[in-house]
């Protein structure tokens, strides 16, 4: 077992990782993500949430999430997106595609109770968030 | 070369989308997203190319966020209504035994094939995605007045004063049409832009071809379909009415006419069925006997002596059902086919696309009316006439037009989450 591990570090070294090579911004993306606060899930769900009160695009909804200080979406956009469908199979969201091709998202009744529900903190309704959170 | 960047970005999260439908669903919109973002970058005064890979850069891992949508996507099945479907299928070998056609080989093989023809009949056209039938409706529509044509007018076989199309062990009836018509109406009213002449022809026409094979069942599971998908459609109320009122009157017309011909016997049976006791040597027989038959039953069935009873096997097998089990295991069976229709209920309202919908109000419609007529027949409720108990009655045609509704309705429910437009 030794005998025929032994030249694997050297092996990788020379094929594996020869391509690899840890640039710059692989270093700031690492900071960025050590410094970056501790948020909550359950917060962002929230603020989605209320957010769609009015429709709004995905995109339009990282622009506002940015505004409200919320940097899980930071070069993660997409991810936002998971969390939009997600939501829309609960039957929280309703949503429509318009002829442009922009896909608008908006809270159905189903989730402003459940929003203002949550609002109101109480331990039993995160669960319910969690549920959302697909956890 | 301009795209590249994005449409590796794109690729990658559709590589790990197993769907195809959810594939495009997922692409289209980051693909927008992408746009969008790239706009605002060349807003702050990127150049276009730069500013598009920013954008991209900005959506984070492809195979991550492919990976995560793949398991929201996964394809849907309606577990409930397969269930039921297993559990009819199964229910329904139960008359053969008591029957004792389960000793019959010829038998046998036949009802496993038609079983296995119907599971794969429902599967087959589940996995087809049912929006490709959106704009199909007039295929639909000729496919059914040809077999119709077809059984009208180059039949080879008559039984009961039926015209049937024998093609080796299989006998093509008029039901095989229905499912064509369900699909070709569905496609029809969702367009919504029939006019009123238009409706009225092409809802006749084939009720002129079941005419002459003839087949007033057929015609009643028609027409009702059509008309609770007419009142589930776009059109205005107004319409709807103009419709209705049109083909109730042209009915009534070609009623008064036809009245002369109706020989005596027709309409002694329908004043049987109001009073069977009247004509209990006559057309009131079948009805006391069956009443009877259903009165013997009890709660568990009759066993040791055999009686005799007409059609045990397909029309009156709710009759031999409960004749050899009892009123329990009936009402089980009655409570497993009600909740085929409950679920199709239940589902029906989580679908988006008005053609999906259509589809499952048609579904509920053709599949409700054959299970409510049966039992009614049985019951002395509904006039004595050819209506098989969905699933249960043995024959090729009528199981495999309840499998391909479900399957109808399995194709629209796998999709659900995936509506591009409202």
């Amino acid at each position: 077992m030794e005998d025929r591990l032994k030249h694997l570090k050297k092996k990788m070294d020379k094929k594996t990782f020869a391509n690899v090579n840890f640039s710059e911004d692989h270093q700031k993306e690492i900071h960025r993500r050590i410094n970056q606060q501790e948020e909550r899930d359950e917060d962002i769900l929230l603020s989605v949430m209320q957010l769609l009160a009015q429709e709004k695009t995905g995109h339009e909804l990282t622009g506002l999430l940015r505004g409200r200080g919320i940097q899980k979406f930071e070069n993660n956009e997409g991810f936002l997106y998971t969390m939009l469908h997600r939501l829309e199979q609960t039957g929280c969201i309703e949503t429509k595609w318009d002829e442009s091709g922009a896909k608008y998202y908006w809270l159905k009744n189903k989730g402003r109770k459940l929003l203002s529900k949550a609002e109101q903190k109480s331990a039993k309704h995160v669960l319910v968030l969690n549920e959302l959170l697909g956890r | 070369m301009k795209n590249n960047k994005k449409q590796i970005f794109l690729t990658e999260v559709m590589n790990q989308i197993r769907s195809k439908e959810a594939k495009n669903y997922v692409a289209n919109e980051l693909n927008f997203h992408v746009k969008e973002a790239k706009k605002v970058w060349m807003e702050k005064g990127l150049p276009e190319c730069e500013a598009e890979d920013k954008a991209v850069e900005q959506m984070g891992s492809p195979t991550k966020l492919g990976i995560q949508m793949n398991k929201l996507h996964r394809p849907k099945v309606d577990w409930v209504l397969v269930l039921l479907l297993a559990a009819a299928m199964g229910l329904s070998f139960l008359p053969m035994f008591s029957l004792g056609y389960m000793k019959d080989l010829y038998y046998v093989i036949y009802k496993i094939l038609i079983v296995l023809v119907g599971v794969a009949a429902t599967v087959g056209v589940m996995l087809v995605d049912y929006r490709k039938w959106k704009k199909q409706g007039w295929l639909f529509y000729s496919i059914g007045m040809f077999l119709l044509f077809f059984l009208a007018f180059f039949s080879n076989t008559m039984i009961n004063g039926l015209k049937l199309i024998k093609l080796g062990p299989v006998t093509i009836e008029s039901l095989m049409a229905l499912p064509f018509f369900y699909l070709a109406w569905a496609s029809f009213f969702n367009n919504g832009k029939l006019r009123v002449w238009q409706f009225l022809l092409l809802f006749l026409s084939p009720i002129l071809l079941l005419l002459a094979v003839p087949t007033i069942s057929t015609i009643y599971l028609y027409s009702v379909m059509v008309f609770v998908m007419l009142w589930w459609s776009k059109f205005s109320k107004k319409v709807k009415w103009m419709i209705s009122a049109g083909t109730l009157g042209t009915t009534m017309l070609t009623a008064l006419l036809v009245l002369p011909f109706i020989k005596s016997y027709q309409i002694v049976r329908l004043l049987a069925l109001l009073n069977p006791e009247k004509y209990a040597e006559t057309e009131g027989y079948l009805i006391l006997r069956i009443q009877e038959l259903m009165s013997k039953a009890g709660w568990f069935g009759v066993t040791g002596t055999r009686e005799f009873i007409p059609e045990a096997h397909t029309n009156f097998v709710f009759v031999s059902f409960t004749y050899h089990y009892g009123w329990i295991f009936s009402v089980l069976l009655v409570m497993i086919l009600l909740l085929f229709a409950v679920r199709m209920m239940v589902i029906q309202p989580k679908i988006k696309d008005s053609f999906g919908q259509l589809l499952l109000i048609g579904g509920v419609a053709l599949y409700g009316i054959q299970l409510i007529s049966n039992i009614g027949m049985t019951l002395g409720l509904f006039p004595m006439t050819t209506m098989s108990l969905p699933f249960i009655s043995y024959g090729l045609m009528p199981t495999l037009l309840n499998a391909i509704l479900i399957g109808a309705v399995l194709s629209v429910y796998r999709r659900k989450d995936l509506v591009w437009s409202s």
